[in-house]
């Protein structure tokens, strides 16, 4: 049987939640169903779209840690000496 | 407690002006010994080489031979007295003069540490090797307790989205891996300016005043914490001291090319680099890797400017390491090679034709230098003669093939031209042509014995040195040693032929495209045929006219026919990884490394969590995809800078998200990949897009996979 927008809504939410480093706990779960559930009330229409742009807003994502590429420019010129 | 300092000063400075006196001493005298050697063998062979001729120099085709024997003659002399030079000083227990000796194991231990820049330049590398690589020295740094003297910076110049997208995820689980925040760093360039040397002067220019020193990997660079740890400490003993090269060992061979590469490096290397190390002593060359450098003298006297002449002498210096060196030497700093300095490694090229590709930019950067051996102002004698040495190892090969051309035509004036009686033309005798086959036989005999004499003395050198258990047994080392010399040969008139093609375009200034080195790959048959094509037609057309002109002369030229006949299955076979294995169950071409435990060899061989792409996807769709990605390249990206570079951006988002990356050139998606808001956007819309479009399909792909 073809999965269902809202099967597919669903395990988007869990993916994108699970790769951003939300524990996939009882809770977090059924505030990701909760979601699906209101956006499949309002309708079909963009529903992938709609779940995506309310979780953030109503599960707190962990901020990663990104180490810093690199630490503040210092500069000075390098020298140059004729050849000749 | 101002005046102890002030007298320790004093005492130090004297004891560094006496040493200075003593080894420059001491290299006079060597350089002078190795030279009178040199002459000597070669003038007394030249001497038989004339006497070996039929017309004993009489004509301009002798006397061109016996000038280009003289110089290949002396070229192979220098290497076979360097080699017993070597010997002599490991059998005396080393060398009195070399820096290693200076100061005991307690003056080290209490020497204070400096800060310290790890820097290692990448292009287009394997991902895995190179971090791995940084792993394992970054581990092995840590396990000193020193680690907050050191930082580490990888520079990348790495063109290809997928490529540096690749690299900027690996450094972001490396440094999360080794909790690494604040001492692993990650620069990539947009422009490219001057290969590698330009992308070590760009870190210069930024973050070269935050250090002391700097020790420059290359991408296949691998180092023992404690070594590193040991060089800055020789840097603080030794202010003079400008640069200081390791002799790096070869590992981690897995085809059959690199693991004769490996053991000839491995089993002769040490006689060889101490013999060097003995007559360069402080005016010794940089090889660009595997070393540490005194920054403040490097950014005041090394920056390299292009060069200013014609043709190949115009434009950026491509070999920079050797010129580093001289202009270092020129500013007053020692400049020294430690082979007693352990545990610094580097890789082979896996095949002949990466060997090959890699010796192009090579051979031109290094006959470039002819301009500053003669022109360069006030560079020390000992650096020019580093130049020369450098370009002769190119030169040789033209000069060798000139020698073969002569020859032939030599044979082919004997054979076919009527015998000329007066080949001086103030000549009141006549001169009779005489041919005494012995005494060629001879020449090349005591030619070829300095080629394989340094060989032997390696067995003997293992033999009262080593267990030789380091290289299995006896006989499997003495085995190892004869199939070295049978792969030698086979190789080197291939290399003769495709280097003097390469000294040839350099001259003529055929321009090159500056390539990673490929260090996985094998060599399929269809490519080595290409590659090999040219030289294996003219060896069969030479070898051919041989025959036809005299049997005796054919069998003369098979030494180096045959093996440009057979360089096409020879470079497959020699690239296979299943040879390399096959000859490593044999027990043949074994080093220690491979024998004994390495733990920081085994730390780099652990390639699981840098792998590119675990999932299944390319690095950009893992950019757009990944949540976590996605703010890491962000974060690294730049922000949008003006509305006209915004609106080409939203043209090709737009074609990338509804036809996927595919869609978009190379350049392209390089654009998309270094804003930072059109990565943002992108990942918004690819988690929202519909299950049958192109990113929908993928993230579903991916959430299936895991």
């Amino acid at each position: 049987m073809a999965r269902t927008v809202a099967e597919y809504a669903l395990g988007r939410a869990l993916a994108w939640l699970s790769w951003s480093g939300v524990p996939l706990d009882l809770e977090t779960t059924r505030t990701a169903l909760r979601i699906v559930e209101q956006a499949v009330v309002d309708g079909d229409a963009d529903l992938i779209r709609r779940v995506m742009e309310a979780l953030p807003q109503s599960i707190a994502l962990p901020e990663p840690v990104l180490p810093p590429a690199s630490p503040p420019i210092n500069r000075i010129s390098l020298g140059y000496a004729p050849y000749l | 407690m101002n005046s102890h300092a002030g007298m320790a000063a004093g005492a130090d400075a004297m004891r560094t002006a006496d040493r200075g006196a003593q080894w420059r001493r001491a290299a006079m005298l060597r350089r002078a010994l190795l030279t009178l050697l040199v002459l000597a063998q070669t003038l007394l062979a030249s001497y038989f080489m004339v006497s070996v001729l039929p017309y004993h120099g009489g004509n301009g085709v002798e006397r061109g031979l016996v000038c280009l024997f003289a110089i290949l003659f002396a070229w192979i002399s220098v290497g076979f007295w360097i080699a017993i030079f070597g010997f002599v000083l490991r059998r005396r227990g080393g060398d009195i003069h070399s820096l290693a000796r200076r100061h005991d194991a307690a003056r080290m231990a209490e020497t204070s540490l400096a800060r310290t820049a790890v820097v290692m330049p990448i292009y287009h590398e394997p991902l895995g090797r190179t971090f791995g690589g940084v792993r394992a020295i970054y581990r092995s740094l840590q396990s000193t307790g020193l680690m907050e003297h050191f930082d580490f910076y990888v520079l990348s110049d790495s063109r290809d989205p997928d490529v540096w997208l690749a690299e900027q995820a690996a450094w972001f689980r490396l440094c999360g891996e080794l909790d690494a925040g604040n001492h692993l760093f990650y620069r990539r360039r947009t422009v490219n300016l001057r290969y590698k040397s330009g992308n070590i002067a760009d870190f210069l220019r930024r973050w070269g005043r935050n250090y002391e020193y700097m020790i420059v990997l290359d991408a296949d660079s691998v180092m023992s914490g404690e070594t590193l740890v040991r060089m800055v400490r020789h840097m603080q003993l030794e202010p003079q001291i400008g640069i200081l090269q390791t002799n790096p060992v070869l590992i981690n061979a897995k085809s059959a090319f690199a693991r004769f590469q490996q053991f000839a490096n491995r089993f002769y290397g040490p006689l060889f680099s101490a013999g060097l190390a003995s007559v360069q002593l402080g005016e010794a060359v940089y090889w660009g890797h595997n070393a540490i450098l005194r920054v403040d003298p490097f950014i005041r006297y090394c920056g390299l400017r292009e060069l200013p002449g014609i043709g190949l002498f115009k434009g950026p210096i491509m070999s920079h390491d050797f010129v580093e060196a001289a202009y270092m030497g020129r500013a007053g700093y020692e400049i020294w090679m430690e082979p007693d300095l352990p545990q610094s490694y580097e890789e082979s090229p896996p095949t002949l034709v990466d060997e090959l590709t890699r010796d192009r930019r090579w051979a031109k950067g290094n006959l470039q230098h002819l301009w500053l051996m003669l022109f360069g102002r006030k560079l020390r004698l000992a650096h020019r003669l580093a130049f020369l040495n450098g370009i002769m190892s190119y030169m040789a090969s033209p000069l060798w093939l000139a020698f073969l051309v002569l020859t032939s035509i030599e044979t082919t004036r004997l054979v076919l031209w009527p015998i000329d009686y007066f080949p001086s033309a103030h000549s009141l005798f006549p001169l009779w042509p005489e041919w005494h086959p012995e005494w060629a036989i001879g020449l090349l005999g005591s030619t070829a014995l300095l080629l394989f004499i340094p060989k032997f003395l390696a067995i003997l050198d293992v033999a009262l040195t080593h267990p030789r258990r380091d290289y299995g047994s006896g006989v499997r080392l003495t085995a190892g040693v004869l199939l070295e010399i049978l792969v030698s040969m086979l190789l080197a008139p291939i290399r003769m032929l495709t280097h003097s093609r390469y000294v040839i375009g350099s001259v003529f200034n055929v321009s090159l495209s500056w390539a990673g080195q490929n260090r996985t790959d094998e060599t399929r048959w269809a490519e080595a045929i290409l590659h090999q094509a040219p030289g294996t037609l003219i060896a069969i057309a030479w070898a051919g006219f041989a025959f036809w002109l005299k049997p005796m002369f054919f069998i003369w030229s098979l030494p180096v026919a045959l093996p440009l006949i057979f360089a096409a299955p020879t470079s497959v076979f020699l690239s296979r990884v299943s040879s390399g294995r096959r000859l490593r169950r044999l027990g043949l071409l074994v080093v220690p490394e491979e024998l004994n435990e390495f733990p920081l060899l085994d730390d780099v061989a652990d390639e699981r969590t840098l792998s590119p792409t675990r999932n299944g996807l390319s690095a950009f769709e893992d950019a757009v995809i990944d949540p976590v990605l996605n703010r890491v390249h962000r974060e690294l990206a730049r922000l949008p800078r003006n509305d006209r570079r915004r609106g080409r951006l939203q043209v090709l988002r737009v074609r990338c998200l509804k036809k996927g990356p595919a869609a978009l050139n190379r350049r392209e998606l390089s654009l998309l990949a270094s804003d930072s808001e059109t990565l943002e956007v992108m990942n918004r819309i690819a988690w929202s897009s519909a299950p049958d479009s192109y990113w929908g399909g993928l993230i579903e792909q991916r959430i299936r996979r895991e």
